[in-house]
């Protein structure tokens, strides 16, 4: 396959890569929603495809593809895998849970997944990674204007020629993994993103101290963003911050990653860079990531369960459980972005959509801003909600019996039926012991969130975060001012 | 050969059958407009059509075809009250004395509403308020032509129509049974007696035979009782027209001294007001003027005098300046009142030169 | 706050480029490409304008509709080896005659007869037409009665054409 004439083809200025993504992020269910979810589902894909995750192996995700193909395709045949691949349902794990049913030889279904057995060896593909290999699939075969449809279609169907065989399973696994490596070529361009890089190190290496060395704190958002916020680049403060939080992000990761001990990746085509992604060495790479938990509550089955208030419990906290560790890395400059940050895009929508001038001056002025302390107060109130929903959760958890038993001691069982009986909303009910499944996923969940609260509530309260507000709110509503100043005259 | 336009009564308005076609095909099928596109009652069409399920091959057949293709003016959407209307457009598609007709050059409209089930009785259908309603703007016009207009339904159906004033000009039939649909077609046994009657004799002798037309005076609702629903169809009447002229014609030449003929004909009984417009543009009052002491309303279809030498009830001389003058004459069915021009009346004018 | 070593500029420069990627593909939107859920969709018979449209002009993308509905079809007519004589040639299939009847009422339309023997299978819902020039037709078929489907389509139109092709390959679907 000459990819050179893929890559003129596509010469035109758009982007294949974002018009593929795009394309699978348009799939709808036959109700016309969309059939993956944006987090955690095309997130995971986004990450997987531009290649971004830790270990040597970052396409572990095709060897569980590949045997997922060949579990479904052994259990439902060749037209049972167009269905099951491409069916107008929401891709969720509860989904696949139902349609995944029988036994053939080397294939089987679990409690919490597909199992394929073969050469003494087993593999389960577990239902949560489903709606993302699901993804992955449609991926493949879409891309690039369905380039590639027909080798995969043809390499899938291989799969299927006999019970599952690692050998057939590697080799469709490698096979996949190198036209995706050449697409990766073709359309991830890095250029841009090194220019960024560049300037952003260059800007830290400015303020190189003898004593501590390059150090990215929460000021340097803001000055980066009070050097640069004339240019289109770097106009909203946000953008600033989600580019310093990548930057911080990779030199954290880089940092890790050269702590531990790594794998030699072992290549087919080592110089050509290519290595077996289904090696033994490196199927114990870590894949988790940080999710946010609300995407536990996103689920189908938590739907029927009000845990949070959309506006006043989960809004506040939306973007702190979605950044998660990056949140705390740079916690005053995360807090900016979620008061000013907000201000501005209010600024931003309003001259889009033609508010009058008093509303944008308005927010330019910065008034009606909530203030550092009335949000740490707002955190603590959600934090005494989550912990409320942990101790109701627990209830459940201990009432609606379930295979694993779950001791607590006798203080927490009395505050947790106090909590339970206190929860006035839907599915905190005598219903609740029927979704025990969905209380004891929610209480993972709950645990997480606290975790992430309590952190980002501490980080804030040592910086004294309280004291800065008056001279952030001075700051902000200067650089406003300068940058709507045509709206002001 | 009678012409007879059979309309399916829908609550999106009328629907007329505009042809039926015997086809070489498995299945009869409804067509919108002649077009390639399939109304989704086809199949039922086909069940009602078929030896077996349906009843219009087993009463009109056998037909060398298997099928018909039945085209349409309009959708007909879900239901089974089209049956009646069909199943009249294939007794008349069958008979040798009369044959499908379009509305305009219809002896006899037929509007129908009402299910036909196996035994050939005819059933009640609901809507029927919307039906007629979605009628009414259509109607008008054939009533106010004087093509007779039936609407026929089952007997509660009918009942309810007669109850709520129908409007002259259309007759309602109930009908229990096909047999007294053929009646109000012409095509029943009691009206192959009648060899040449009319149509629309025919339509209304035979329905008058079986008891069902009732005299619509003796329907209506008593004094004071209240209508359910009043059934409004537009009173159609054709429009007001006057027309003038001279014996000399459209644009008559006068000569200084010359008395103006001026003769007028309107359409409907209706009152006058002329002016006459010189060439310097002074308009003058010349109907009515002091000369008429007795002002009244102008018969319909009559060529009046109104100015002449003679035999007119004034005369006017004409006279300097020269030149292009013009006669407008005014008509409406309530007397005029004031001197104003009027706005909303029938009007012609008479284009008059004068010279020296 | 994160210290920044200078020496691991190059593997974090490498890490960052990921990242930002990452964030572009999240948050820009590129129009002008479909999935193929959304064509698998469209073959199993939902209304779709954009991929009725990209069908018409990419030869690529009726291949691979050409490819989903050999796996899910209910009849396939593979081109017929003999020409016809017959204007519109009937085929037969699996259990399955399809055939075309001229119209008395309009001449300029056709009758589309599809004849399944077996009325205890799924009816089909769609007739697919794949000519040897590869344009592509698709057709919608109304409900079967008594193992009979039976529509109109224009003389004129290219699904006539295809039909008078001894050479279109055909789906029911």
């Amino acid at each position: 396959m000459d990819h050179t004439q893929n890559i003129l083809r596509n010469a035109g200025g758009k982007d294949p890569l974002l018009a593929d993504f795009t394309a699978l992020c348009e799939t709808t269910t036959l109700q016309g929603a969309p059939k993956y979810a944006l987090r955690p589902t095309m997130e995971t894909l986004a990450k997987f495809i531009c290649a971004q995750g830790n270990g040597p192996n970052k396409d572990m995700a095709l060897f569980e593809l590949s045997h997922l193909v060949c579990g479904v395709g052994a259990l439902h045949g060749v037209t049972g895998l167009s269905d099951f691949f491409l069916a107008p349902n929401k891709a969720t794990p509860a989904f696949y849970k139902q349609v995944l049913n029988g036994t053939t030889p080397g294939v089987s279904v679990s409690q919490s997944g597909l199992v394929l057995r073969y050469d003494d060896k087993s593999f389960e593909v577990r239902f949560g990674r489903m709606p993302f290999l699901v993804a992955l699939y449609e991926f493949l075969c879409s891309m690039d204007g369905f380039f590639y449809y027909q080798t995969f279609n043809d390499l899938f169907e291989r799969l299927l020629e006999g019970p599952p065989d690692e050998k057939n399973i590697r080799a469709c696994s490698n096979a996949l993994a190198s036209d995706l490596r050449k697409y990766r070529i073709a359309y991830l361009n890095s250029a841009q993103a090194d220019g960024k890089f560049s300037q952003v190190y260059k800007f830290l290496q400015d303020r190189f101290d003898e004593e501590n060395g390059i150090i990215l704190h929460d000021e340097c958002v803001f000055d980066f963003w009070h050097l640069h916020n004339q240019g289109k680049d770097y106009r909203g403060y946000r953008t600033v911050f989600d580019l310093f939080c990548d930057f911080a992000r990779a030199f954290e990761e880089s940092r890790l990653a050269t702590a531990a001990a790594h794998a030699a990746p072992l290549g087919l085509d080592s110089e050509a860079g290519e290595v077996d992604i289904a090696s033994d060495l490196v199927a114990d790479v870590n894949l988790d990531d940080w999710t946010s938990p609300f995407d536990i509550f996103d689920e189908d089955e938590s739907g029927d369960i009000r845990f949070f208030k959309i506006k006043t419990e989960r809004a506040p906290i939306e973007n702190l459980m979605t950044y998660g560790p990056d949140a705390l890395r740079l916690p005053l400059a995360f807090l900016r972005y979620e008061i000013f940050g907000q201000v501005q895009s209010g600024i931003t929508t309003d001259l889009q959509v033609g508010r009058p001038k008093s509303s944008v001056e308005k927010r330019i002025a910065c008034e009606d801003v909530q203030t550092y302390e009335e949000r740490l107060q707002e955190c603590q109130a959600i934090l005494s909600h989550i912990k409320n929903l942990q101790a109701a959760s627990l209830h459940v958890l201990n009432n609606s019996g379930g295979d694993n038993l779950v001791v607590f001691p006798t203080a927490a069982v009395e505050r947790g039926a106090q909590a339970f009986s206190k929860m006035k909303r839907k599915g905190f009910d005598d219903q609740a012991m029927a979704h025990r499944d969905v209380f004891e996923r929610a209480a993972h969940a709950l645990v997480a969130m606290e975790s992430q609260l309590v952190r980002y509530m501490k980080a804030l309260e040592d910086k004294k975060v309280q004291t800065l507000f008056p001279q952030d709110r001075e700051k902000f509503k200067s650089q406003f001012q300068l940058l709507y100043q045509e709206v002001r005259t | 050969m009678k012409r007879i336009a059979i309309l399916i009564a829908t609550t999106g308005g009328p629907v007329l059958v505009d042809r039926i076609t015997p086809e070489p095909a498995p299945q009869s099928m409804m067509c919108l407009r002649r077009q390639s596109e399939v109304l989704p009652i086809s199949l039922d069409y086909d069940d009602f059509v078929r030896a077996g399920s349906g009843v219009i091959m087993r009463e009109f057949g056998p037909y060398e075809e298997g099928a018909f293709r039945l085209d349409v003016s309009g959708p007909i959407g879900t239901g089974l009250s089209w049956q009646l209307g069909v199943f009249a457009a294939h007794a008349v598609f069958k008979s040798k004395s009369c044959e499908l007709s379009d509305l305009e050059t219809a002896d006899l409209i037929v509007w129908l509403s009402g299910t036909v089930d196996n035994d050939l009785n005819i059933g009640d259908v609901d809507h029927m308020a919307q039906k007629v309603e979605a009628s009414a703007g259509m109607l008008a016009d054939y009533i106010a032509k004087g093509t007779p207009i039936v609407f026929g339904a089952g007997v509660e159906n009918a009942a309810f129509l007669s109850a709520h004033k129908p409007p002259g000009g259309i007759d309602v039939a109930s009908l229990k049974t096909t047999r007294d649909l053929m009646d109000v077609l012409g095509l029943g046994t009691k009206d192959k007696d009648r060899g040449n009657t009319t149509f629309w004799m025919m339509a209304g002798a035979a329905t008058l035979a079986l008891g069902v037309v009732f005299a619509w005076s003796g329907l209506f609702p008593q004094e004071g009782e209240k209508p359910e629903l009043e059934i409004k169809i537009p009173e159609a009447k054709p429009k007001l027209t006057i027309d003038i002229f001279s014996d000399r014609g459209q644009h008559p030449t006068y000569a200084f001294g010359e008395d103006l003929n001026l003769q007028v004909r309107v359409n409907r009984k209706a009152w006058l007001l002329c002016d006459y417009e010189q060439v310097d543009g002074k308009v003058i009052r010349i109907y009515p003027n002091d000369q008429v002491r007795d002002v009244q309303a102008f018969d319909a279809h009559t060529d009046h005098i109104l100015s002449a030498s003679e035999n007119a009830p004034f005369r006017i001389r004409l006279g300097p300046p020269a030149g292009q003058e013009t006669v407008t004459c005014y008509a409406r069915e309530e007397p005029f009142r004031g001197s104003a021009r009027p706005v909303n009346a029938a009007m012609d004018r008479m284009r008059v030169t004068l010279k020296p | 706050m994160t210290h920044i070593h200078p020496d691991l500029l190059e593997d974090a420069q490498q890490r960052f480029g990921e990242l930002h990627n990452v964030r572009e593909v999240m948050t820009k939107r590129e129009s002008g490409a479909i999935s193929l859920g959304r064509l698998y969709a469209y073959v199993q018979g939902a209304q779709d304008d954009a991929v009725q449209d990209i069908l018409g002009r990419d030869l690529k993308v009726r291949r691979v509709y050409r490819s989903l509905l050999q796996k899910s079809a209910l009849v396939h007519m593979p081109q017929a080896l003999a020409a016809s004589t017959q204007d519109y040639p009937e085929r037969h299939a699996d259990g399955c005659h399809i055939r075309l009847q001229a119209s008395r009422a309009q001449s300029d339309q056709l009758y589309l007869i599809v004849e399944m023997s077996d009325q205890r299978r799924d009816m089909p819902q769609s007739l697919h037409l794949f000519g040897p020039d590869e344009t592509m037709v698709r057709v919608a078929l109304p409900a079967a009665r008594n193992g009979v489907i039976q529509t109109i389509i224009e003389r004129n139109s290219d699904a006539a054409r295809l039909l008078g092709e001894p050479k279109t390959e055909i789906f029911l679907r």
